[in-house]
């Protein structure tokens, strides 16, 4: 009990830190990715010292294998209404993803029963970080929602290969190849909407889970919505993202007793 | 009949130095309330012209040290920078 209020006190604590100390966080690496939490911010000092503690002493840690949680769809959910517009978004490589940020003005989101969350940035993973026992699927995207309380609620699609997908082409060839590179006059009109599968937007079909960020500072309260359907895109495609970064991936982590529900 | 006289004398006067004494106590009780509440309201009118001072001085204090105001934006803009 006593470990249980530790650890809870200490993940509290890490969170409030990562959320106030963003302005230049260490540096990190994917193939490090056991060793997150031990990177140091040498400008500080214990406990300040390991920002990133949180992707080693958290419980709710995303992403996960699917096939390893306990399902129930028994429950009644928020009906899920991806409501994005056109916009004319910055493409940016970040030294990590390919990302892509709507406009400070943008006015689409995502919509959890009588919520709306403003859609802030989408980005890409070669290849998925949540997996089917143990199986990725050749990428991921992550649409990235956060609200003025600070509240993070991230739309998942899972990407397949097989047909070439245009609005995927458009991110990858207004990407800059220079690492920490932002292209602002693009001057493309996107609907980020176009990068979603054929399914009701209104009304989307998904499973949803607790988790946390998948890159440092692994902070927890994330909501997770994983959309049951995929989208494609060609092999071409696919090895161009590769060309801008590849195992961008975090490995599953635990459920720790975590169940998913689905609205299907 | 000597000894009943002596009791009764004897109970009269402890009576009246007892009453005497609650009396004392209660009105030095009641100098002693005064005498705070008049520091209290001299402590509070000081605390007072302090923090008004403060407000005179420094307008936008309050909303500086907002930490919710200073978090908002930090969440949104580090997504902005990182993966996430």
């Amino acid at each position: 009990m006593r470990s249980k209020i530790l650890g809870n006190v200490s993940a509290l604590f890490f969170s409030f830190y990562a959320i106030n100390a963003v302005s230049s966080p260490p540096h990190w690496h994917y193939d490090e990715q056991s060793t997150w939490w031990a990177v140091e911010d040498t400008s500080q000092s214990i406990p300040l010292l390991y920002p990133y503690a949180e992707c080693g002493v958290g419980k709710r840690q995303s992403p996960v294998d699917l096939a390893a949680a306990e399902f129930n769809n028994s429950k009644p959910l928020n009906r899920l209404a991806a409501l994005y517009d056109t916009d004319t978004p910055t493409f940016y490589n970040n030294g990590h993803s390919v990302q892509v940020n709507t406009s400070l003005d943008y006015s689409g989101g995502l919509r959890i029963g009588e919520e709306s969350i403003p859609l802030i940035q989408f980005h890409l993973h070669e290849p998925s970080e949540h997996v089917i026992n143990g199986q990725h699927f050749p990428a991921e995207l992550h649409f990235v929602h956060i609200n003025e309380d600070g509240r993070i609620a991230v739309l998942a699609v899972a990407i397949e290969t097989g047909n070439e997908n245009p609005a995927f082409q458009t991110i990858l060839d207004n990407t800059p190849v220079q690492e920490g590179e932002q292209n602002t006059n693009s001057g493309v009109q996107f609907n980020p909407a176009a990068l979603l599968p054929q399914q009701d937007h209104d009304n989307l079909e998904y499973f949803t889970l607790a988790g946390s960020l998948t890159t440092p500072p692994c902070s927890e309260g994330v909501q997770w919505y994983l959309l049951s359907d995929v989208i494609t895109i060609s092999t071409a495609q696919l090895e161009q993202l590769k060309s801008f970064y590849t195992n961008n991936a975090r490995v599953a982590q635990d459920l720790n007793g975590r169940a998913i529900l689905s609205n299907q | 009949m000597f000894t009943k006289l002596f009791l009764a004398a004897l109970l009269s006067v402890s009576m009246s130095s007892y009453a005497e004494s609650v009396e004392r106590s209660e009105s030095s009780a009641d100098s002693i309330q005064q005498s705070q509440s008049s520091a209290d309201a001299k402590q509070h009118s000081r605390l007072k012209s302090i923090i008004s001072d403060k407000q005179q001085n420094s307008p936008p204090l309050q909303q500086d040290t907002d930490p919710d105001a200073n978090q908002k934006p930090s969440m949104i803009d580090y997504c902005r920078k990182n993966t996430c």
